[in-house]
């Protein structure tokens, strides 16, 4: 047989694995062993499992991992979620769906301190829905904003799925985090200017709130805000100046809201030791799966496939673009029955030396495909923000919320869109960075 | 089926189902319904049962050690994070690092992600997608549970086999602190083997509903 029909073979008996429900990081590890016995032989394969997975577990790089979700964890037992839903409901009331723009705020300010969005969909459904629910919000409205507000955390940093994207594809993890900066700004916007749309195209979905407020009350409101503004601006702008590294961030954020949850005396043992938990869990079932993409890369790379897939798309006589709408398609497709960190893990072995052969910046990509990956998090049958609010929010049908976040899927294409045709967008920020 | 005799008290109430009741795969309140002590049970048990009895006890007796592996584990991440802390404060306001911080780091991850690899699994958290065999029957669930299951323990065989073997090897030490490797290569096989634990448990619980011993 030759070594890409053995490739062939062993991504056929990954997706049957796959589709019978194997957990992804053993499945990655088993075929990946089974391929590299056959392709080589049975004693170059035995080690591979057990060296790569202490390689990973024990590289300095990834400890930024549980650091950052850590921070997630301390940020929420901080309370920063309400604090910052407050503030920016003050700004933004008199607005057309002026509540569901401070959440999609909020969400972006919780962002800016947590790194999973799991985490913001239902730190943030707890405070903001019974919010919008009181004002009489459609639950459609009210959930659709909670859910896709939740993806912000994806994209703004610091976020998880940079720091896997940058593992998997070896790019550097501190660009690629300021690299989101901007583009999580305009997806945010985007999500806001839907929500406005969505109130002025249908006032009752969204009634007005009549309150005044006045601007004495929103310049004290800002006092919500300071605790995120000054752990985003050292852990971003630590990195951004070249001070630290982004594990050093990390741990650098993580520490400070250790301390602002301290000096709120929020600190409880069940609460420190559910974040601890959190960030244990979360950790290990990412390196896990990075892990069992290395062994599978090995034996990807032994069938020779992912060079002859990138050969093959360099050689075909379309424009780029075409082929990068077809990945972009693909993300779409699988989002809608993975998880992001599983996606990357599957398809970047395969998928990132097609997009270097097509001359496509490997951080713009990063920004691009972790935007589909957001998608992922939102649309049906399989998304996770959805299933978590559906958790909070229990009278509102899943079917109403995956509507619900309907319009915000556009929003996100059309970002897409946009990067695509200036990535300027993406990789200003970087490019100034000194390393 | 006699699980009510076995489950210890203290750890049905303990952190570990507090935490995540929804994924957790037995639910405390299922199985208080009866009383006794362990050994009470066992010897008051039919003779054919002696089996389930024993797997009740390796069930439980695993999950208390998943749980307090990672237990152990997840609060190297505090240490973790004071130590970088330290080390950038050291290094930017008094230009001195902490000597060793960078191996210390790799060895705290290393034993925060070995340690509780196990306890993932038990609580479902590394990944896999239901979205094809929830639509299956109940029987055809399981047995493409046996099937992945059967899998992972041959997968994870190899890994502590091979880790073990890894561990016994290695003679490095750490660049500045001088600490052996050993001790951390062979959590690969530690976590492993706890790790193929919850997976036999996982078979054992599969194949009984398989054959119409459990509901």
């Amino acid at each position: 047989m030759s070594p890409i029909l053995v490739g062939l073979l062993g991504s056929l008996l990954l997706v049957a694995l796959l589709l019978l429900g194997m957990p992804i990081a053993f499945m990655m590890m088993f075929v990946g062993f089974l391929g590299i016995w056959h392709l080589t032989s049975l004693d170059a394969a035995l080690p591979v499992v057990a060296k790569t997975l202490y390689g990973v577990a024990a590289h300095y790089p990834y400890t930024i991992i549980p650091l950052f979700i850590l921070m997630g964890g301390f940020a929420s037992t901080a309370g920063i979620t309400r604090e910052l839903y407050e503030t920016f409901d003050k700004w933004f009331r008199r607005l057309p769906g002026g509540l569901g723009v401070a959440t999609i705020a909020a969400c972006a300010g919780f962002a800016a301190v947590s790194g999973s969005s799991v985490a913001a969909a239902a730190a943030m459904g707890n405070v903001a829905l019974p919010e919008m629910r009181r004002f009489g919000y459609a639950p459609r409205l009210a959930t659709g904003v909670v859910a896709a507000g939740g993806t912000l955390s994806f994209l703004i940093p610091p976020s998880l799925g940079f720091v896997v994207y940058g593992m998997l594809t070896e790019q550097s993890i501190g660009k690629l985090l300021i690299s989101g900066i901007f583009p999580g700004i305009i997806l945010a916007g985007a999500y806001g200017l839907v929500v406005v749309f969505w109130a002025k195209l249908k006032p009752k979905a969204a009634p007005a709130s009549p309150q005044k407020v006045s601007f004495r009350e929103k310049i004290l409101a800002l006092r919500g805000i300071w605790e995120t503004f000054v752990v985003f601006f050292l852990v971003m702008g630590g990195i951004y100046l070249g001070f630290i590294n982004p594990t050093e961030a990390g741990a650098s954020g993580a520490f400070a809201l250790f301390v602002i949850v301290l000096l709120k005396r929020r600190l409880t043992w069940k609460a420190a030791v559910a974040a601890l938990l959190e960030a244990a869990r979360i950790s290990i079932m990412v390196l896990f799966l990075v892990a069992g993409a290395t062994v599978f890369s090995y034996f990807l790379a032994l069938s020779t496939i992912p060079a002859a897939v990138s050969g093959w798309i360099a050689g075909l006589d379309v424009s780029r673009y075409v082929v990068l709408a077809i990945i972009i398609l693909i993300y779409f497709f699988l989002g809608c029955f993975l998880d992001a960190v599983s996606m990357m893990v599957l398809t970047l072995p395969v998928i990132f030396p097609v997009i270097l052969a097509l001359n496509f910046h490997p951080i713009w990509f990063g920004v691009v495909a972790i935007l589909m990956m957001e998608a992922g998090l939102i649309t049906p049958p399989v998304g996770l923000n959805v299933y978590t609010l559906a958790g909070v929010a229990k009278d509102v049908p899943m079917t109403e919320i995956f509507k619900g976040a309907v319009p915000f899927l556009v929003a996100i294409v059309l970002t897409a869109v946009t990067l695509t045709a200036f990535p300027k967008i993406v990789l200003y920020l970087p490019s100034l960075m000194g390393r | 089926m006699w699980p009510v005799l076995l489950s210890s008290r203290k750890f049905e109430k303990g952190p570990v189902l507090v935490l995540r009741p929804g994924v957790d795969r037995q639910r405390p309140q299922k199985t208080e319904t009866g009383g006794g002590t362990p050994s009470q049970a066992v010897l008051g048990l039919p003779r054919g049962l002696y089996g389930e009895v024993l797997m009740e006890r390796f069930r439980v007796l695993v999950r208390k050690l998943s749980y307090g592996a990672c237990f152990i584990g997840m609060l190297f991440a505090l240490p973790l994070m004071l130590l970088t802390v330290a080390d950038v404060a050291g290094r930017i306001f008094f230009d001195k690092p902490i000597p060793g911080s960078f191996e210390l780091s790799e060895y705290m991850l290393s034993v925060l992600i070995l340690m509780g690899a196990a306890y993932t699994q038990h609580v479902k958290g590394h990944v896999g997608v239901d979205f094809l065999t929830k639509r299956f029957s109940s029987k055809l669930q399981d047995l493409c549970g046996v099937i992945t299951t059967l899998a992972c323990l041959f997968i994870v065989s190899i890994l502590v086999w091979q880790g073990y073997l890894d561990a016994m090897a290695e003679t490095a030490v750490s660049d500045q602190l001088r600490i052996p490797q050993r001790p951390f290569k062979m959590l690969v096989a530690l976590g492993g083997a706890l790790l193929f634990m919850e997976f036999a448990v996982d078979l054992w619980e599969k194949l009984e509903r398989l054959m119409g011993r459990r509901p």
